[in-house]
């Protein structure tokens, strides 16, 4: 069990295309604020608070370049242009524990 | 030989020792020489150790098919020794459920589930309910059958460890304890023998509606406070021996019962005063 939040820093291009790793094996458990995701892919069932679980959604749906996600998270009420640093920090976990990755530039 | 039954499981024992099967005869009752189940049968044998160390330190030695899990016990602990080795069987074996590492015991048609976390009582704290009108569904595995959703009993000795050997004579005059193994590796070990309905209504199972993660603390008042359903979640997987094994399966067998009981953590100092507050558990929607 992983707890993935938005606390970390680092920094990636605007222009990376994100998309999720295998999501047909995604299968969530909402409570409050918090989600649950068991990723079948891997076997690994993982915490999520709400702007990694906002970003996986959307990349569940399709591939997405970072600014799209955050004009996305921006769109759902994210408070500020700062809030980049916590969109670039999320990407950079979802990778490191193989929910998401880079895509090819179309 | 001797063949006997533990809620869905059967147990086919060989063991030349005598004291070991007037202890399963006691312990287990009407479902020795029961018609086993079709659903697992594990051939054991407990037997004697080597001979060599028959004269001076006699030994027992745990068999399952072809496998010996444990070193030898001395042998007079030989009733500790099988009943840790139904154990290893139940948790290497029984895959079609989701096996929490859990007591459960039931009230009204509703199952209690009390995960086992370093210091919770858990033993001592089912085997005083079992002795207070709550009947024993387990005492160590809290066997969820993922594709329904209910708790499966497999009603066994209560295995009370030091201190709690004192507490629960104490606690009730009518507990039914087996003889003390002193100096096992767990400690003194007197087992607490199932009563006869834990027994005559093991294939009666039991939808889920309450998890209590118990801690004892000396001293303490009791206090119960809700769970918030993510962290149920977590601990409650992290409880149980094969989550990751079963997959998407034990995800959602968590899921389904964390969705479905009212989740509380317990503190408590006393077992009167805990069960108390577990008689008033909130009872489940209709």
């Amino acid at each position: 069990m992983e707890h993935t939040t938005d606390s970390a820093s680092h920094t990636n291009r605007d222009g990376d295309h994100w998309r999720a790793v295998s999501p047909a094996t995604f299968r969530w458990a909402n409570w409050d604020a918090e989600s649950l995701l068991f990723h079948g892919e891997t076997g690994e069932t993982h915490i999520l608070n709400a702007l990694p679980t906002l970003i996986l959604l959307a990349l569940s749906k399709g591939e997405m370049t970072t600014a799209e996600i955050l004009a996305l998270c921006l769109d759902a009420g994210a408070p500020s242009p700062q809030f980049s640093d916590k969109i670039h920090t999320s990407l950079q976990t979802l990778s490191e524990i193989e929910l998401v990755e880079l895509a090819a530039s179309p | 030989m001797l063949t006997y039954r533990v809620g869905p499981f059967s147990v086919r024992l060989r063991t030349p020792l005598h004291d070991l099967i007037q202890l399963v005869r006691w312990c287990y009752g009407t479902n020795v020489d029961a018609e086993p189940r079709d659903l697992a049968l594990f051939n054991v044998a407990v037997e004697k150790g080597s001979l060599s160390r028959r004269l001076f330190a006699p030994q027992a030695v745990f068999r399952t098919d072809s496998e010996t899990p444990f070193q030898p016990f001395p042998r007079d602990h030989a009733f500790a020794l099988l009943e840790w080795g139904l154990n290893w069987c139940i948790a290497t074996r029984a895959h079609q459920y989701l096996m929490l590492h859990s007591a459960a015991l039931e009230r009204d048609g509703h199952a209690l589930i009390l995960p086992a976390i370093p210091g919770s009582g858990k033993s001592t704290l089912a085997a005083a309910l079992a002795l207070s009108g709550w009947r024993l569904l387990s005492d160590e595995f809290g066997l969820l059958d993922w594709k329904t959703g209910l708790l499966q009993p497999v009603p066994r000795a209560i295995p009370l460890k030091n201190d709690s050997i004192e507490i629960i004579r104490r606690f009730s005059p009518q507990a039914d304890l087996g003889p003390v193994f002193p100096r096992t590796r767990k400690g003194d070990v007197a087992h607490l023998r199932p009563d006869k309905q834990a027994l005559s209504r093991d294939m009666e199972t039991v939808r889920p509606a309450w998890i209590v993660f118990p801690r004892y603390r000396a001293g303490s008042s009791v206090r119960l406070t809700p769970l918030p359903r993510h962290l149920a979640f977590v601990r409650l997987s992290q409880n149980a021996f094969n989550y990751r094994l079963i997959g998407v399966a034990g995800f959602a067998a968590v899921e389904h019962v964390v969705d479905t009981c009212s989740c509380w953590s317990a503190e408590y100092g006393g077992l009167d005063s805990i069960l108390s507050a577990l008689d008033r558990l909130p009872s489940p929607a209709p």
